[in-house]
């Protein structure tokens, strides 16, 4: 079987999972099964056809038989190394991590993007919409030509097109909705106050929610900016991203607070998105989806695993204690399917709650080697 | 008391605190092994190799030469190697007569018992308040270095050491011809310089370049680790903080995917086939680069680079002299006891606020 078959096959098989896991087809104990079936064999097609992996998995003498034994990939480890299935020449297309200079780049290749999109759509929908068909999308980001490799303005492409579909004035007709200047609301590293408050006037005229896409930074850059932008019932601001130590540093609650303010809309209608580059699966804080989330805790679909481990022994932590975040990602087909990262977190019922950084030494921190979480290239 | 007169006084005290016979020496030992995590050996090994208590004239002239006078002279040190507060202190004892130190909050004592070793010499204090025209010799991570400059007001003479590490250069045409107990001096020297503070000083080595192909470099790593063993037997491992076991495991697992990882009981080193970052962490751990060539290496490590070590009267070293003017060059095993005339880190340093 070649590598794109195979590949192709698995694909399938995982946005097949995912569709009927959101419909709720499976039992709990059926649905735990057929993940981890699946992700065995997606191990076994990136341990046969990736060397990264091929060579970290006979490190550990892997023998795929259970999906917490499986070794885990270092986040890190994308920027040392080329970690696909697939040759070079097969890249559809090559998400980068932030870093300030190319050498400091993680890569994250891509065969295919219709899993990505496929399952960012079905959970966006779910944790963004709350199951609505449709609403008026924009993001504060520059467009996918300044920031051709971001993994985050791809995902707002999609929400775009799965969720609005339509031109905004001014549009061009025969420009993909996703490629329009009109939904792409930083320029010259500016929000764009007067292209925002045109969409959200269209939302309105079209009697349905806005979906605003934002990094915190963004955002903050707004609300810097902007007085009032009132949104129409039922619209939703998703965020993204830290400061991450660099420039301003940004307060997440002050920020939530100050945004809900400025759109008039509850608290409750911010909701943060956890995702990087490394992952093609993402997580939403407190989401519709799930009744009981409570603010600062992210619960992942049921595509995704995540579970603390312990930084040393790399084993899971008991319930409560604080981990590393080890991620088992049934979107990641081509690349790794475990990534490990110095995110730390605690487990909080059916979700976790983020903690900050693993301390690292000062090495990792130095300007040689200059240690960023990939932060989706935005 | 003139700046000689006041080296020539901590000498004297540093010989006291070196001593284990003196009570001073027997305090120091039992304080350190709590506040470094460091083994009794490893510390006897650090106070014999690495804290000069005798140098010659004319590293002592070298050191005076090479200060500026200061009105006052302050001092803030680090915890990583201990020995290190003793060259920190004289350096700012050649420049003046008024010196403070700040020692870390981690390892004070080092610091505390060379003042009772050599009273009236300087002051230690929980704070240090530079003024405008004062020295403040500044050791730690960038990032503590950055907080500093960040703060020191306006006008202090501001010399900072930051995060550094050194390499050891190996040429395969070179071993090819060096007698076979070359090799065990090679890697004891090298595994001894890592060992020493549990590789955590800006001196000891955390990469090897190797010019040569494959299996040479796995030849290089094979006596490492058997270096490593070793040496276990007479320097134990000392205790690593759970972030320094954390950033092993990580680096450990990083490497996996792109090279070959090794360990024993004594030590870690990795294979890898080009120069790879990040760079290993403490905790004797070593990587083993294949490089195409040493020379782009070193330049490009240049801005972490303080010292650089290869075999003796090589011609790879003398090859390398003109490579990394910054750093300085030694043989192996002698990476952790640079002369005593001036600051071990010869990368640039000042900047005044």
């Amino acid at each position: 079987v070649s590598v794109v078959t195979w590949s192709d096959a698995l694909h399938l098989q995982v946005q097949q999972f995912a569709v009927a896991a959101v419909e709720g087809s499976f039992s709990a104990a059926e649905q735990g099964d057929r993940f981890n079936d699946l992700a065995l064999r997606i191990a076994q097609f990136q341990a046969q056809h990736c060397a990264a992996l091929n060579r970290l998995f006979d490190a550990h003498g892997a023998a795929f038989d259970a999906i917490d034994e499986l070794p885990a990939l270092p986040a890190d480890a994308l920027r040392l190394v080329r970690v696909a299935c697939h040759s070079p020449d097969l890249d559809r297309t090559v998400f980068r991590t932030s870093g300030t200079t190319q050498r400091h780049t993680g890569l994250h290749a891509l065969r295919t993007l219709e899993t990505y999109r496929t399952l960012s759509t079905l959970l966006g929908r779910k944790a963004l919409l709350g199951g609505r068909s449709r609403a008026t999308v924009v993001a504060l980001l520059p467009s996918p030509e300044r920031i051709p490799h971001s993994s985050l303005a791809a995902m707002c492409g999609f929400f775009m097109e799965a969720f609005d579909a339509r031109t905004l004035p001014g549009d061009e007709g025969d420009v993909p909705v996703a490629m329009c200047p009109s939904r792409w609301l930083v320029r010259e590293g500016k929000p764009d106050v007067s292209g925002l408050k045109l969409a959200v006037q269209v939302a309105h005229e079209r009697a349905e929610p806005a979906l605003i896409l934002a990094t915190s930074a963004s955002l903050q850059l707004l609300l810097d900016e902007a007085q009032t932008i009132p949104l129409p019932t039922g619209s939703v601001v998703m965020q993204t991203g830290g400061s991450k130590g660099r420039g301003r540093q940004i307060d997440p609650e002050r920020l939530t607070r100050d945004a809900a303010k400025a759109f008039q809309i509850d608290e409750s209608q911010i909701i943060c998105e956890y995702g990087m580059t490394e992952l093609c699966s993402q997580m939403y804080e407190g989401n519709r989806w799930c009744a009981a989330a409570s603010r600062g805790v992210y619960f992942a679909p049921p595509w995704l695993q995540v579970t603390a481990v312990d930084a040393i022994s790399l084993r899971p932590v008991q319930p409560g204690e604080v981990g590393l975040a080890r991620f088992v990602d049934l979107a990641n087909v081509d690349s790794a399917l475990v990534i490990l990262t110095q995110d730390l977190i605690r487990q909080e019922g059916e979700g976790f709650r983020l903690l900050g950084r693993q301390p690292s030494s000062p090495l990792r921190g130095c300007s040689l080697l200059v240690e960023e979480r990939g932060n989706r290239g935005a | 008391m003139d700046a000689r007169a006041r080296i020539s006084a901590l000498l004297e005290g540093a010989r006291r605190v070196a001593d284990a016979t003196h009570l001073l020496g027997q305090r120091l030992r039992s304080q350190l092994l709590l506040s470094t995590g460091l083994s009794a050996q490893g510390i006897e090994a650090a106070l014999q190799r690495c804290l000069e208590i005798n140098p010659t004239d004319a590293e002592i002239a070298a050191l005076l030469r090479n200060a500026a006078s200061a009105p006052r002279a302050h001092v803030l040190l680090s915890a990583n190697a201990f020995t290190a507060a003793h060259r920190a202190i004289a350096i700012a004892l050649a420049s003046s007569a008024h010196v403070f130190v700040r020692p870390s909050r981690r390892e004070p004592h080092f610091a505390r018992l060379l003042a009772e070793a050599a009273p009236n010499l300087f002051a230690v204090v929980d704070e240090l308040k530079p003024e405008v025209g004062d020295t403040l010799w500044a050791y730690g991570s960038d990032v503590t270095m950055a907080e500093l400059q960040a703060s020191t007001v306006s006008g202090v003479n501001l010399k900072c050491h930051g995060d550094g590490f050194g390499v050891v250069v190996v040429d395969q045409v070179e071993m090819e011809n060096v007698p076979p107990q070359a090799w065990a001096s090679f890697a004891h020297g090298v595994t001894f310089d890592a060992t020493l503070f549990e590789g955590r000083g800006c001196l000891g080595p955390r990469l090897v370049l190797v010019r040569g192909d494959e299996a040479f470099g796995r030849r290089v790593q094979a006596e490492l680790l058997s270096g490593f063993s070793e040496l276990e037997r007479q320097i134990p491992r000392g205790l690593l903080a759970l972030e320094e076991q954390a950033e092993i495991t990580w680096y450990r697992e990083c490497t996996r995917s792109v090279g070959d990882w090794r360990e024993t009981s004594g030590g870690a080193v990795t294979l890898v086939s080009n120069l790879l970052e990040p760079v290993p962490p403490p905790g004797r751990v070593l990587q083993v680069c294949l490089v195409p060539s040493v020379d782009q290496a070193l330049a490009q490590l240049q801005p972490l680079l303080t010292c650089i070590a290869h075999l003796a009267h090589s011609e790879s070293a003398q090859s390398l002299e003109g490579a990394a003017l910054r750093a300085r060059h030694c043989r192996v095993g002698e990476m952790q006891r640079p002369p005593f005339d001036g600051p071990v880190d010869l990368r640039p340093v000042g900047v005044t606020r």
